[in-house]
């Protein structure tokens, strides 16, 4: 056990270290910072799809929700930005709350109404009619708050809870009560599980990191219109990062994340509708020959992935 | 209806779109019982045991466990009261050890004092203990939906076929397993189409044929009752 817990925190350690020093060695701060957004979402989604089975194709409505939600406390309420970020989070939280009855569904229906969902918050908010509110689709402007430097800190923090929670769940009785209910939810009721309650209570922890996420990414980024961070695309690189490295482990996303936005930064950026085309056909290939990812190969093997 | 039966069922009724599975049961099974239920494929003795359990709520009737109307209430709700089974066709936690399976049911119950050890010990699946849970064989994820039930330290234990494609030899030990858990005080309702087994088990039957029973009684008797003729050979 104790064993265990060292190696945890080490994990945790050494990935804030990278994106702590990853700057003095490579200049692009924007890409390494849109990297931990990636990461931290696909653990968001491997949280709820790794440890439940539920894929959520509209995952990206928490995220914008939580940079609409940290974005407009900023500006109508002139919250601090860390302060605001909370609020985009606890906002999310409360979406999350809002759309808990979509857990009912289940499977495609489940992951179609959640698109659906996300879908529609995007809509009311670039609606133009909100314009006082929202600023509708002329979207966001955080000028006065910019601040790259601190924005970037405050993510690899986020990035960091991300991934202790994610290794808490992978040890907890919590986490082995999640896998249960993703192999049979039937049995786990049965065996006294609170399916219901545990599945909602995955669902708004996912949430709250899309939202936090999306809070830090807005502050960051600072200037930004609706479908930037409504963007279908964010939901699919995030499940698609967390299919190929192996949902349900934390180094699978953590791997996919870095290999895949790794390699759509390299060669993607200058065409990427192909990008999503092909990460769209790596999903249904993944989930139909590899459900559990590149870790899977090595568990083949016989190793242990954490 | 007799004071000291710990679960009784009245008229309870099942439809499933315009399929009436169940069309008024009545049952009881004292404290402390073993009562069989038996019936022709089809004729409603796992929905009715769905419905104890309360993994399908009944479109008509009442569920009473321990005095309590207990009709429509969740099937973590009857766990933590005291009501668990096992199912026809195992469902394991396949991704999860067999002792991972135990403990998920010792973790969440909130009555039970046993141990993981004891229990794989008892079913004879300790060498088990750390092989995925997909990987048995049928006749040990039965073994094992056992033991995750009697993780939560049942008063209630109702059984779905457990004997089915077991060897005469298996056989005996598990109900022989089920005795020794009887002689513990679980109370039990047992559904088997293998009378040989039912008879060592239990102490009487119910027989149930198109979703309503029509004979209680010993099960030999069972087998001179005409209309429990009928329904097995066929009128
Ligand atoms: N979820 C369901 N939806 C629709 N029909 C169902 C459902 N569950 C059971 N039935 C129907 O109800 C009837 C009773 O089924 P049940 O499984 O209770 O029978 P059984 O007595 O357990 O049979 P067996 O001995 O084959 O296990 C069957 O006709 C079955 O098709
Ligand atoms: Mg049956």
């Amino acid at each position: 056990m104790l064993r265990r817990r060292w190696v945890d925190a080490l994990v945790v350690v050494v990935v804030v270290l990278a994106f702590v020093l990853a700057p003095q060695a490579y200049s692009n701060e924007t890409l390494l910072f849109q990297m931990m957004v990636y990461i931290a979402l696909s653990q968001g989604v491997n949280i709820l799809y790794g440890f439940t089975g539920y894929l959520p194709f509209g995952y990206v409505g928490f995220f914008g929700i939580g940079a609409y939600g940290a974005s407009l406390l900023m500006l109508h309420l002139n919250w601090p930005p860390i302060l605001a970020l909370l609020g985009g989070g606890a906002i999310a939280v409360l979406l999350g709350l809002l759309l808990s009855p979509l857990l009912r569904l289940s499977g495609a229906y489940f992951a179609i109404a959640s698109l659906a969902a996300s879908q529609a918050v995007y809509l009311i908010v670039s609606n133009p009619a909100l314009q006082n509110v929202t600023y509708g689709p002329y979207g966001i402007q955080l000028v006065s708050q910019f601040n790259p430097t601190l924005s970037y800190y405050v993510m690899v923090v986020i990035l960091a809870l991300t991934v202790a929670v994610v290794l808490y769940i992978r040890r907890s009785r919590f986490g082995t009560a999640l896998q249960a209910m993703r192999d049979d939810p039937v049995s786990a009721a049965m065996a006294g599980v609170p399916v219901v309650r545990q599945r909602t209570f995955a669902w708004m922890i996912s949430a709250a990191i899309a939202g936090l996420v999306g809070g830090a990414f807005a502050w960051q980024t600072s200037v930004f219109y609706p479908d930037a961070v409504f963007s279908l695309s964010i939901s699919i690189f995030a499940i698609v990062f967390t299919l190929f490295g192996g949902a349900g482990t934390l180094l699978g996303p953590l791997f996919g994340s870095v290999v895949l936005y790794g390699m759509y930064n390299t060669i993607g950026i200058s065409d990427p509708q192909y990008f999503q085309l092909i990460y769209g056909l790596l999903i249904i290939l993944l989930v139909l020959f590899l459900p559990d990812g590149a870790a899977s190969l090595l568990k083949r093997r016989g190793s242990h992935v954490l | 209806m007799s004071s000291d039966a710990l679960l009784s069922v009245v008229g309870v009724e099942k439809s499933f779109g315009g399929f009436q599975a169940l069309r008024g049961v009545n049952l009881e099974v004292p404290r402390g019982g073993a009562l069989g239920l038996v019936g022709p494929n089809g004729s409603g003795k796992t929905t009715l045991i769905n419905i104890i359990s309360g993994i399908y709520a009944p479109t008509a009737g009442k569920v009473r466990f321990g005095g309590q109307d207990v009709t429509g209430r969740l099937p973590h709700q009857m766990s933590h009261l005291g009501v668990n089974r096992t199912f026809q066709v195992p469902k394991p936690f396949g991704s999860l050890t067999v002792r991972q399976n135990v403990e998920v049911a010792l973790g969440h119950s909130r009555r039970s004092g046993r141990k993981t050890d004891d229990v794989l010990a008892f079913l004879d699946l300790g060498g088990l203990a750390d092989r995925e849970a997909a990987s048995l064989n049928t006749a040990q994820q039965k073994l094992l939906d056992l033991g995750r039930a009697l993780a939560t330290d049942p008063k209630l234990l109702l059984v779905d076929e457990l004997g089915a494609g077991l060897s005469p030899a298996d056989l005996d030990l598990v109900a022989e397993k089920l005795n020794a858990l009887r002689r513990d005080g679980i109370t039990m309702l047992v559904v088997e189409h293998l009378m040989g087994f039912l008879g060592k088990v239990t102490d009487d039957v119910v027989v149930m044929n198109a979703g309503a029973e029509i004979f209680f009684g010993k099960l030999e008797a069972a087998a001179q009752d005409p209309k429990v003729v009928e329904v097995f050979l066929g009128g």
